[in-house]
């Protein structure tokens, strides 16, 4: 048997005989066939299998709607509670679910570096992608069956919406980079997640806005990258019904920055890797 | 081609680094057959995965101009709790090598049957080794980089390894790391002696062989101590995982034993009526089963494991045992190497 072989190794890095096209081909196939082996090992291949990705939060802004519906009313601080869950819960699932599977991604997936198209960045950006392609699926779907029964009304400025989630999405790439890469490195760093993980759900911005704040606690909130794009996603979403706040400039050079230091790491990362 | 250059890789921990590679440098023609030679702990493992970069070197390259398979062996290339299917269909993925056709080799090649279905770590090292090297050869890859290790053992396995790699592929590299100096000779036609972290390269593999010879004999009569832990080089072909199972298995005809754990995965249904204890002497059954005691430790669900054996003797399947394993067991060789086993 004769299988025409495509499998020229494409050195990464330095001096490269492919190019980069060829070498960013092989990377988006890689990333490709790690997402479905992804899939496969989290959700098996029975039941709801990738379903899940959308019941989880779908379950969750149905619970949370009920209960603020039963003690607030349908709408808090004048706008709509099911609108204010859904673009609130949504990203922080993303950073949430980011910062969960980049604890010792490398680690735990070390045997496939073995194979030398697999990079330590493939790895993770193959989780991190699932994570963002998860949300956005999960975010139609819930927004969909919401709308249906009129509880929910599609974002007033699409671009607005769009830019926060952009936003959202560098954070938690980020995020998930410097977390993956320190966790390796320093194995310690890894205590910390948990109490950051839990210490962010109130501070994140998915359960406020800054406009309800004191003046005083409103320049600290816009310290955080996730408060400016829920500030976004949120402007985009109820549009001049809501006051919001926000510094593109700071946001993009966090964001930006987190994404340039986890790559800058992630370099570095592949000495400390330990393959069995 | 492949390039090393200037190859050096320490290993720290603890405060204290192990040069385990000092300043190797050689080049790979295509064709190639390279033997990389040393003892236990000389880095030829090492060298292997520095070659297919699956570790990074602490300083020098690694440049590969022609396709280099990742390294064979026991371990990695395999995520364990995945099927073997869906092992191989990543794999496919990423070789971009059509699935089916993938399939059908490796299922015929490995032999792995239902197991292929199983997850990866409940497979044997035989079983990983067969799987490793039956996706290998449908990448067709221009060089093979093997830990012996993994050759050793299953003589069947062996042959079909031999038939495929060294005849049938014997236009392609190779990179074999050992301490069989029989095989060495028989395969490659150069060598490369590692030895306190420097590799001494021979472009003829006798001569290789001579120098590592007189290496170890160096060895031996300089220290005591140390000697006791060099073996002679044409005796220590099965070391690691038969020398850990069976105490005879470090003896020179160690190869031609089969597997051991291979022999107990696919002879379950005989283990079953080991139970029974109705014939005097030592059974081919009883014998298995001592060898099923041996690997029980490992396999992860033992009750299962019972339960399929169950289900073997239940269905009379014992008779689809190969018919190599049937031989052996009834071979007076296997009695006289398996009898303490079964003692202990």
């Amino acid at each position: 048997m004769n299988i025409a072989a495509t499998t020229d190794s494409v050195p990464r890095g330095g001096a490269n005989p492919y190019g980069f096209v060829k070498a960013f081909r092989v990377q988006i196939i890689v990333i490709w066939a790690l997402m479905m082996r992804e899939l496969h090992t989290r959700y098996g291949r029975d039941n709801l299998g990738f379903l899940w990705v959308m019941a989880e939060p779908l379950l969750f802004c149905t619970a949370v709607t009920i209960l603020w519906s039963i003690t607030k009313g349908r709408y808090e601080h004048g706008i709509a509670v099911v609108a204010f869950t859904i673009t609130g819960y949504m990203p922080l699932l993303l950073w949430r679910h980011s910062l969960a599977r980049s604890l010792f991604c490398f680690r735990s997936n070390a045997s496939l570096l073995y194979h030398k198209q697999v990079t330590a960045l493939d790895l993770l950006f193959a989780r991190v992608v699932l994570e963002i392609l998860g949300c956005f699926l999960a975010y139609l779907t819930v927004s969909f069956i919401f709308f249906t029964l009129g509880l929910y009304e599609f974002p007033k400025d699409w671009g607005f919406f769009y830019l926060g989630w952009t936003y959202h999405i560098l954070y938690a790439t980020g995020t998930a980079l410097i977390v993956a890469c320190m966790t390796e490195m320093y194995e310690w760093t890894e205590k910390l997640i948990g109490p950051l993980g839990y210490i962010m759900v109130p501070l994140c911005g998915f359960l406020y806005m800054v406009d309800w704040l004191p003046d005083r606690a409103q320049k600290y909130a816009l310290f955080l990258p996730s408060v400016n794009a829920y500030e976004l996603v949120r402007a985009g979403q109820f549009g001049p019904d809501v006051r919001v706040h926000y510094s593109l400039p700071y946001v993009t050079f966090v964001c930006v920055g987190m994404v340039t230091v986890g790559l800058m790491l992630c370099r570095r990362v592949r000495q400390h890797i330990v393959i069995e | 081609m492949i390039y090393a250059s200037n190859l050096r890789k320490i290993y720290r921990s603890h405060g204290w680094a192990n040069v385990v590679l000092d300043d190797v440098t050689f080049q790979l023609r295509p064709g190639q057959k390279l033997a990389v030679i040393g003892k236990n702990g000389a880095g030829k493992s090492t060298l292997i995965r520095l070659l297919g970069k699956v570790e990074l070197p602490t300083s020098g390259t690694v440049d590969h101009q022609m396709s280099v398979s990742w390294p064979l062996g026991f371990t990695g290339a395999f995520q364990g709790s995945l099927t073997g299917i869906d092992n191989m269909r990543f794999i496919s993925r990423v070789y971009g090598i059509d699935f089916e056709q993938m399939r059908a080799f490796v299922e015929d090649f490995s032999e792995l049957g239902k197991f292929l279905y199983q997850p990866v770590k409940t497979y044997s090292s035989g079983m990983r080794a067969r799987l490793a090297f039956a996706l290998s050869l449908t990448i067709e890859f221009q060089c093979y980089l093997i830990d012996e290790v993994i050759l050793v053992g299953d003589k069947r396995f062996h042959d079909r390894c031999r038939e495929h790699l060294f005849d049938r592929r014997s236009d392609r590299a190779l990179v074999l790391a050992s301490h069989d100096a029989v095989f060495v000779q028989e395969v490659c036609d150069s060598g490369l002696v590692l030895s306190g972290g420097k590799a001494h390269y021979f472009e003829d593999i006798r001569e290789a062989m001579k120098a590592y010879q007189e290496l170890e004999s160096s060895l031996k009569s300089n220290s005591g101590r140390q000697a006791a832990e060099v073996r002679p080089v044409d005796s220590s072909s099965a070391e690691g995982l038969a020398s850990s199972v069976l105490p005879l298995a470090s003896e020179k005809q160690a190869s031609v034993l089969p597997n051991v754990q291979d022999i107990a995965a696919s002879a379950g249904g005989v283990a079953a009526n080991a139970g029974a204890s109705e014939c005097e002497g030592p059974s081919p059954e009883q014998l298995v089963d001592a060898l099923y005691k041996h690997v029980l430790g490992r396999i992860p669900d033992p009750a299962g494991f019972a339960s399929h054996v169950q289900r073997l003797k239940v269905n009379g399947l014992q008779n689809e045992l190969p018919n190599w394993i049937r031989d052996f067991l009834n071979s007076e060789e296997a009695k006289t190497r398996l009898l303490p086993q079964n003692q202990q």
